[in-house]
This record gives C-alpha cells, structure tokens and sequence, in this order.
C-alpha cells in the first residue's frame, strides 16, 4: 500500500505554483533568493516524492539533528518541524487547523507549533507515514514532550540521541556515542546495513554547504548587506530540510554567487537604501516571507545576520579519509553546536556572547527578538540579553513577543507597526 | 493656532494651543474612539472649529496615538515621540515616562534634551492597562473616577490572580459572589495595574534623580500613584498639564517643531 | 511541640529547624526538583533545602527579568529571591529538569550574583532524557564532580562513609515517609491531602534527622486507635502533573468532601516510591551512589524522561488499584510543556482506555479565582457520584 505523504504532496504542488507565480511575475534580478530556494525545494520534494513512491522507508527527524546521518540508509528524511512552518508560510491559512485540532485535543495552547502543526495533522489522518522518528533529546522542553505524542500514541519507533547539557569533550563524547546507538537502532528498525560511503557523501555536501554559507556570511558584513532579509526564514528551512542533501550547497552556492556579484558591482539591487541594520538574535516570523520583504523595501532596514544562519562551526576536517567513528564525531559536535541548539540547549552565557559577537561582527544598529511562544528557554533570557546588547553593544532590542508560526497571536500587522515604532522613536 | 489630536484605542483627546500666545492651553476636548475613527475625529475637528470660530486654515492639526494609523488625515507623528515632547515641555525633572493608556502601557526613558533613551511596552495582552481597570469597574457596577474612593477605603486589597484581562473580569464576578468588599477588589485591581508597570519600569532601569511621570487615563489615580511610589520608593508625578492631554499636548508640540524647522 | 507542629513548617520558608541550624553557623543549600543528589549536599554537613514560592503575594520583581511565557511557579521563587527572602541559602543547586528551571542558573550567574555582594555558590547537574545505560553511567559521573565541586567550593571534606550513612537515613526517611502514605489510602483515611503535601514540604526543608524524628511521631500520632480518620470520603481522588507547594491548592479540591488520597507529584508521594520506576540491572548496589542515582534517575518520573511514558503510565494505573481512586485531577501550570503535554496523553489514554473520570486544570501558581475552580471541583464530583 503505498504511504501517506499528503502533506509532502501538498506543498510540492505549493512549491510548484509559487515558483511558476514568482519566475513569471516578478522581474528577473528581482527576489533571486526566494527563486533559487522554491527551485531547490520543487526539486527536493519531487525527488523524495519519487523515492517514497518507489517504496523507500521515511524517517522523520526533528529540525535540530544532522541528518546527514540518515544518509547511511536507502530512506526518506523529512523534518517534522520544517513541514508544520513551510505550511504557515506557504499557505493562506497556514497550518492553523492542524494547531487547532491540537488544541482541541488537548495539546497546550502555549507549546511549541513546530510540532503542533504534524500532530494536528495526525489528528486528521492526514499525516506521513513515518517508518521511524529519529530525535535528540534538545534543545528545549517541547521537543522532549511533543515527541511523546508520536512515540506513544502514534506509535511511530521513536529513537531518541540524549544530548548533554554540557558542550565540552565529555558531552560530545556522550552524544556521539548516542548516534552511534541511534544508527545500530535504525538499522535494525529498517532492515538495512549502514552504509558509510554514502555518509561520506552526504558530508561532503554538508561541508560545501557549510563553507559556502560562512563565505555567504562574510558578505553579509558588507555595507550595503547584498543579501535580501527573507534568506532569513528560508535559509533556516533550506538547513532543516536539505540537511545532507545537494540541494542544500545549491542554495547557497546561488546565493553566494549572488552576494559576490552585488559587492562586485556595488550594483543597488532594492529600492530603498540600506537605513538600519537589524540583527535578528533569534528567529524571524515564519507565517509570513512577505515580512522580510517589507523591511527591504518599505524600511530599508536588512536583516545583516541572525542566530538561525550562522554556524559556529567550520566543514568535518579530512573526510575523504575519516574512518566511521570520526564522521560520527564530527556530526556529534556540529549537531550540539547547530544553530539555537547551540544558544538554547546549554547555558545561556554561549547565547549572550554569541549575540554580541554576531551585533559587532555585522555592524548591526540594533537587534529584534522574536519571543516565540513556544521557547520558553529563551524567554527567561530576552531582558538579559536586552540589557548585555545595550552595555556591550550599545544597540538597543526591540521584543515582539509572538507565535512565528501562527499570525493569529500577534498578526503580521502588529508585528510591523512594533517595528515601525522602534524605527521612528529610538533608530 | 496648533492642535494635536491623540487617536487612542478607547478615547480620542484633542488640545488647542495659541502659539502666538506662550502656547496656552485654549481648549481640550474628548471623543470616543470606538467604532469609526475618521467620522470621531472629523466631528471632534469641526466641534474645535465651532467652538474657536476658526476657519480650516487658522488651525494646524496633527495626530498620533494607537489608533492614527487608519485615518487618512495627516501629518501624522509617533505617538512615543508625542509623548516624550509632551513631558519635555511640561516638566523640568529627569524623566520616566510611565503611560497607562486604554490597551497599553507605555514605559519611556527620555533625556533632558526630551530625547528618548529607551522605551517598553505591555505586550500582546492588555491586561494592567486602562480597559482592565474599566472591565472590573463594569463588573462591579461603579464608575471608573470612583476608583480611589473605594481603594483608599479597603484595609485588604484582594489581589487579582488572573494575568488576562478577560479571566481577571470573571475572577471579580466570583470575588463579589464570595461576598469580597468591592473597596478590597478595587485597591486589588489597582494593585495589579502596578503589578504590571513595576516589572516595565524595573526593565527599562532607573538612573539616580529620575521620577516617575505618570501619564495617561489612570494617572489621576492618586492610589496608583501611591502604590508606586511606596513599592519603588521614587517620586511619582503628574505632569502640570492634564495628564490624559500628554500625548496630544506633545503631538501640537512636536507639529510646532516641525513648522519651524520647515520655515 | 506536638507531633502535627510539625506540619506548620510547610507555611514558612524559615522554619524553627532551619533558624536553629543558621544560628549556628552551618550552610543551607538549596535546590529545585526533586532529580537533585541532596544526599551528597547532607553528606557534606549541610542542609538541603527545596526551593519553594511559599507566601510569594505577586511577580513584581521576578517580572522585570523573565517573560510572560514562563512558569508562575518558579517566577515566583525568583520573585521571593529577589526580595532577599532565600538570604539563608550559602549555595544553589539546578539542574536541566526543565526550561524554567535550568534558566534560574543563568539568572543567577548574569544576575543575581552580579549584582550582589555576597554571591552565592552555583552549582548545575546535566541528567539524562533517557531511561538508559549511558544515562545511569553520566549521573554516575554527575555526582562524583558534584561532590568533587560541592568540596572544593565550599572547602568541606566529603568521604564515602559519610555518603553511606546518609544513604540509611534517606532510606529510613523515605520508609517513613511511604508507611504515612499508606495512612492516606485507607479506607478511612488518617490524613488528607492537604495534611499529606505540608508533611512533604516540612521533609524537604530539614535535615533528615530532624525529619526522620518528626515523621516517627507522627506515625505514631496516625496509629493510635482514638487518633484521627476521615469518614464519609465523597470521592477518592488522584492528583496529577506539575509541581504544588501550596497546600491550598488541594484544600480546595478537598472542599466539598473529597480526599486526595494520591498524588503522584515531585513535592510530594515521589518522595516514598515502593518499587523502582526503571532500574538498570548491571550495577553494583554496594556503590555508595548506587542508591542517589536510583533516586534521582531510575525513579524520574517526570515527563522530561522521553522513554518512561509507559512506565509512568503503568505506575498511575497501580496507584489508582492501591489507593482506590475514583477519579483523577489532571493539572498543569501555564506554560508547563512538559506536563501539560504529558497530561493530553494521560487524558486520552486514562479517559477513553482505563474509563477513569478526569477534570483537566490549568492554573497559575498565585490563587485568585478560588470560586470557580471550586465550582468544577463540585461539578466533576457530582460526575463521579453520577458514574
């Protein structure tokens, strides 16, 4: 029989349209970003859609795993998170139903709707059918208690890589240990032997990606920024639904050849000036792309950098030669230092000095922080981060607090007019 | 002559100033807010007009306030900044700016050039903000002005648990089912509007010397005033204009500014 | 002082114990969840303290440093940190139990501390989400440097011998402890739920020697043939989900007449488990930690392990035989994800699989609306009399 992949379905037909609509409407030098990510993603899904037509098993991971890992079997890695937000951002009404089914079910109101999205979808049988969930045990409560849902009422085999607290030798040693667990468990659930060469592969790619992307980074300290503010939500979509995969150096390689060309040229390609550089110490609001498009254009105000799409770690050293267990600690560290895992599983000091670094390292005029209903690890933090950016930084941050995945707590209007007051009274 | 109009969630407070005559206060006028802005503040306009006999072009209006942003009359300026210059420009102390407005409260931290340092705001819930205070007063059948009579006279505030506005509105109903004194459900209420601001204020940080300048509906509230200035141990104000007249009072101000710096 | 006195000890943060203990110059550590090694700190000749919001009136102060999304419960432990009301506390011990909690640590560090001028040791145990063998060998390790840093701190000597006698007098505390919740679960009750939570919070804010002594007369006091029962129970209740300091809570679930004969809570009957929830087979029980990990990991029950629903759910199924239960409060504290996803499973597997009534609670650690809680309280027991 086959499986049921209707979400996946749906937001390839999403991706296809959005992509028609956008490569015939919009000029050519314009929205290049948005363009090369719903090419890769109408490529990726078609791609998956095909392998899970032709009976490949899928695991489903959490967004903050390398799934790199996966790549040691003939199998379909879809993200649970990555599905729950592409639908907010790329549907009318978003996933609000699934929440809603949720809610009503009795999942509460303030957890997070990364996962709620899946589980309302479940609800309504219109799920994925899920051979095995593959999880780390981080980086935040809702994580640990939503996969529960899929492991126990579901019950989807959910294994689960326990990610210490601590980010030293001993913690990655740990963690890497659990992968290698994780991997003889998969193995046995999917009936396949791990091959390792195609993880090589996957890493390779994964290091381009990671190369590509910090070079992406450099030029995004230029003034004016060359890279529009939406590589902001997409890009963290792109990492959590690309992971290991070669759509994920194509995307950054496009955009990095696009940011070259703009400093190259110093070629104006908005309308409105660069006025204010905004550092985003947090995420971007995800029910709506059409906001980042907003601050270039009407504000002139660029997301420069964020937490989300920037990793504090380099490419896996030498792996054309790395033996099995080196590839696995090299992913063990790169997943415990994976952007917000890395800010928001372990103490919060690596956060502030983070955000400091990332403010001063990109010239950044101010920071916004998003205070994601679902977070509740970083929203003990948001005034001492308040207070750190303003004595070491000097810039001031603005909160919004909201659901980034539900314009229904804070709509997208009030969101703007925040912005638009924090513009006009301190910036 | 130069009028600011502040467009507020609940209420619209325009004020009149004669600039040919040491900005003096000519006249100060109230509307309703609710329900069509534009059709409140045209017939606030033309009652202004009426009342000064003034012709359109012998009075310059701007707006601000919460609910500006739809009306298509301009020029419009922020509404932080109109509070920031109506402070400046009634006061000489170092300032916080602690505005209690009817969905939001505003906690601002200006300079003594009357710039603004720093600024928080209530967030997405209205609750501790002046719709609260006015949905408890509706629950317990009593006028709002009426709220110092009754809390100064309560020897046990009753706090009010609930963090939402709605649930605080039931939490009254069940708190006089149980046979609460009203005085004691009042000073509570009050108590949680304080609640509210002393963590905004605690944020924003005070420098030595600063007092408190309270602004807004709720700042005649002379419990308020006193709670605050008993919990934070600092001097707590009302700014020598009437203090529901700040914004507008800063927004014909700022407009003045403007039409200077044009000519 | 009679047996109950002790008792009274729940309603102050500074008991009569713990006043005599400063007086003498010896150091109070305190700690949040019940996954924290108190053993080790009593081995080191100090007084583990629990942290709790008792008396806290509002969130003023804690307001001013966390958001509107965090837990009420420990902002209001913040909140009475921040009024200097833990001014006794020498040391504070936090571990990743959840992400209200494990923030208190950083809140401390950028904070509290900075701002203070007698900052105050710090202290954090990272605890495993999983029930497994690399998890029990990580708390091994987690207490040996606990103990190392506990020591070196604080400049306190802290042998195996000492942690040995403390293990008996844990064990012995815990024995007390389960011998009174067989009082509750009678079919008159000697003790209500109220009575139940304040022995528990009296327990974890003494050292366990004074405890122990406190306990032995109090069973004492429950034994005698003329001491006191409970008759005409209306309802037999369990109580379920996030943590509960106040005593007040259950008096208002005991209003109309029902009993809270069981709870199952982290401040309470976790504390006197009978039979280990999950227990890793290939250790040596001679290890001096032997025990402490069992406590603190291999009886977790709390839904931050990822794989002990099922023992979690098998061990309310036991409790709800034993203690007779005739219905289940299912509470949680806003913005508890942890609970509150946990109770959603709960709710539909113990609703529409087991058959057992459940009222669903969403609360916020400050009481105010008393009277409507009250109302749903009268109205599921009405359901239960119905059924």
């Amino acid at each position: 029989m086959k499986a049921n992949v209707k979400p996946v379905e749906m937001l390839y037909e999403a991706s296809q349209t959005t992509l028609g609509l956008i490569e015939g409407a919009v000029p050519k030098h314009e929205m290049q970003i948005l363009k090369s990510f719903f090419r890769c993603m109408e490529s990726n899904l078609r791609i998956k859609l095909e392998q899970i037509a032709e009976g490949k098993p899928i695991i489903g991971h959490h967004f903050a795993f390398p799934s790199e890992v996966f790549s040691c079997f003939d199998a379909v890695p879809i993200c649970v998170e990555a599905i729950s937000y592409l639908f907010s951002a790329l549907f009318t009404t978003g996933s609000e139903k699934y929440y809603d089914l949720a809610n009503s079910w009795g999942h509460p109101y303030h957890s997070c709707t990364s996962q709620k999205g899946m589980i309302g979808m479940a609800l309504e049988h219109n799920f994925i059918d899920f051979d095995v969930i593959a999880i780390p045990s981080a980086p935040c409560d809702n994580t640990i208690a939503s996969y529960q849902f899929f492991s126990e009422h579901l019950n989807i085999p959910t294994i689960v890589a326990d990610m210490p607290y601590y980010h030293n030798s001993r913690g990655y040693e740990y963690y890497s240990n659990e992968l290698e667990s994780m991997i003889q468990e998969l193995s046995t659930i999917l009936n396949q032997e791990p091959n390792y060469e195609r993880l090589r592969q996957s890493i390779i790619y994964s290091n381009h990606a990671v190369e590509n992307l910090a070079e992406i980074n450099n030029l995004r300290r230029s003034i004016p920024c060359p890279v529009e503010s939406v590589f902001n939500p997409i890009g963290s979509a792109v990492q959590n639904f690309f992971s290991g995969q070669v759509e994920k150096e194509i995307f950054y390689n496009e955009v990095l050849e696009i940011a070259r060309e703009r400093v190259r040229t110093k070629k104006a390609w908005r309308e409105t000036d660069e006025r204010v550089r905004s550092f985003w110490p947090y995420m971007s609001v995800f029910f709506d792309i059409t906001f980042c498009e907003w601050l270039d254009r009407k504000l002139g105000m660029p997301i420069v950098t964020d937490i989300f799409n920037y990793f504090f770690f380099g490419p896996i050293k030498n792996i054309e030669s790395l033996d099995t267990k080196g590839m696995i600690d090299g992913l063990a560290y790169q997943s415990m230092e994976y952007p917000m895992v890395r800010q928001s599983e372990s103490f919060a000091s690596v956060f502030f000095e983070d955000a400091v670094n990332l403010a001063h390292q990109f010239s950044a005029d101010c920071a916004i922080f998003t205070a994601h209903i679902g977070c509740k690890q970083s929203a003990s933090m948001i005034q001492l981060m308040r207070e750190i950016l303003k004595e070491e930084v000097g810039i001031p941050m603005l909160t919004i607090e909201m659901d980034i995945g539900d314009k229904r707590m804070t709509s997208l209007e009030t969101i703007k007019k925040k912005v638009l007051e924090f513009t006009q009274t301190l910036l | 002559m130069i009028c600011g109009i502040d467009v507020g969630s609940i209420l619209i407070k325009a004020i009149v100033l004669d600039e040919k005559n040491s900005n003096d206060i000519v006249l100060q006028e109230i509307g309703k807010s609710i329900g069509n802005p534009e059709e409140s503040v045209t017939t606030l306009i033309n009652n202004i007009r009426k009342k000064l006999r003034l012709k359109k072009r012998d009075l310059q209006i701007a707006f601000t306030g919460r609910n500006c942003e739809n009306l298509t009359m301009n020029p419009k300026i922020a509404e932080l900044n109109c509070l920031a210059e109506g402070i400046h420009t009634s006061s000489d102390h170092n300032r916080i700016i602690v505005d209690i407005g009817g969905f939001t409260n505003k906690i601002i931290k200006i300079d003594e050039t009357g710039r603004i340092m720093d600024y928080l705001m209530n967030n997405i819930c209205s609750s501790g903000s002046g719709v609260f205070i006015s949905l408890i007063c509706k629950s317990l059948g009593i006028d709002i002005m009426e709220i110092d009579t009754y809390a100064f006279k309560s020897e046990h505030p009753h706090p009010i648990s609930s963090q939402c506005s709605i649930f605080a509105e039931t939490e009254v109903i069940y708190l006089m089912n149980e046979g609460k004194q009203i005085e004691d459900i009042v000073a509570g209420a009050c108590k949680s509007i304080t609640g509210r601001l002393i963590p905004l204020i605690l944020k924003i940080g005070r420098e030595i010397n600063q007092v408190l300048m309270l602004t807004g509906g709720l700042a005649k509230s002379e419990f308020i005033k006193q709670d605050l200035m008993e919990q934070l141990h600092i001097e707590v104000k009302n700014p020598s204009i009437d203090p529901i007249f700040t914004c507008a009072y800063g927004c014909a101000r700022s407009l003045q500014n403007t039409s200077k710096e044009e000519i | 002082m009679s047996a109950t006195n002790f008792l009274d000890f729940s309603s102050l943060l500074r008991n009569a114990h713990l006043t005599e203990w400063i007086q003498n110059h010896k150091k109070v550590i305190g700690f949040y969840c019940s996954s924290i090694p108190e053993e080790i700190i009593h081995a080191a000749g100090m007084l583990p303290y629990r942290i709790r919001a008792t008396n806290n009136l509002n969130y003023n102060l804690a307001d001013s440093l966390l958001s509107q999304f965090n837990c009420s419960y420990v902002k209001s432990t913040l909140n009475l940190i921040m009024e200097d009301k833990y001014n006794f506390l020498n040391g504070i011990v936090i571990a990743n139990t959840c992400d209200h909690v494990r923030r208190m640590y950083d809140i401390y560090k950028h904070k509290l501390n900075k701002n203070s001028q007698n900052p105050i040791a710090l202290f954090f145990l990272s605890l495993p989400h999983l029930f497994d063998e690399n998890g029990w060998l990580w708390v091994r390790e987690e207490l040996k440097l606990f103990q190392e840093q506990l020591s070196r701190n604080l400049n306190i000597e802290i042998d195996e011998r000492k942690i040995q006698e403390t293990n008996h007098l844990y064990k012995r505390n815990q024995e007390l402890i389960r011998k009174i919740m067989e009082f509750r679960i009678l079919p008159e009750p000697k003790l209500n739920g109220v009575d139940f939570l304040k022995i528990s919070i009296a327990n974890s804010s003494v050292r366990k020697e004074y405890a122990n002594e406190k306990l032995e007369q109090l069973i004492m006091y429950y034994q005698q043939d003329e001491g006191p029962k409970i008759e005409n129970v209306r309802a037999r209740l369990m109580l379920l989900g996030s943590s509960i300091d106040n005593p007040a809570f259950i008096q208002i679930l005991e209003h109309h007449g029902a009993i809270v004969v069981s709870d199952l809570l982290c401040t309470s009957e976790r504390w006197g488990l009978k039979d280990p929830l999950w227990h890793y087979d290939n250790w040596n029980s001679e290890d001096p930690y032997y025990p402490i990990i069992q406590r603190i990991y291999g009886d977790c029950f709390c839904p931050r392990i990822m794989n002990g629903h099922s023992l979690r759910m098998n061990l309310i199924k036991q409790r709800i035989k034993e203690a007779k239960i005739d219905g289940i409060i299912l509470q949680r504290l806003e913005f508890c994800d942890l609970h509150g996803c946990e109770n959603m499973l709960i709710q539909q597997e113990m609703e529409e699989i087991n058959g057992t009534p459940i009222l669903s609670i969403d609360r916020e650690y400050l009481l105010g609306d008393t009277g409507r809680l009250r109302t749903r309280v009268e109205a599921f027991l009405e359901r239960l009399e119905r059924s």
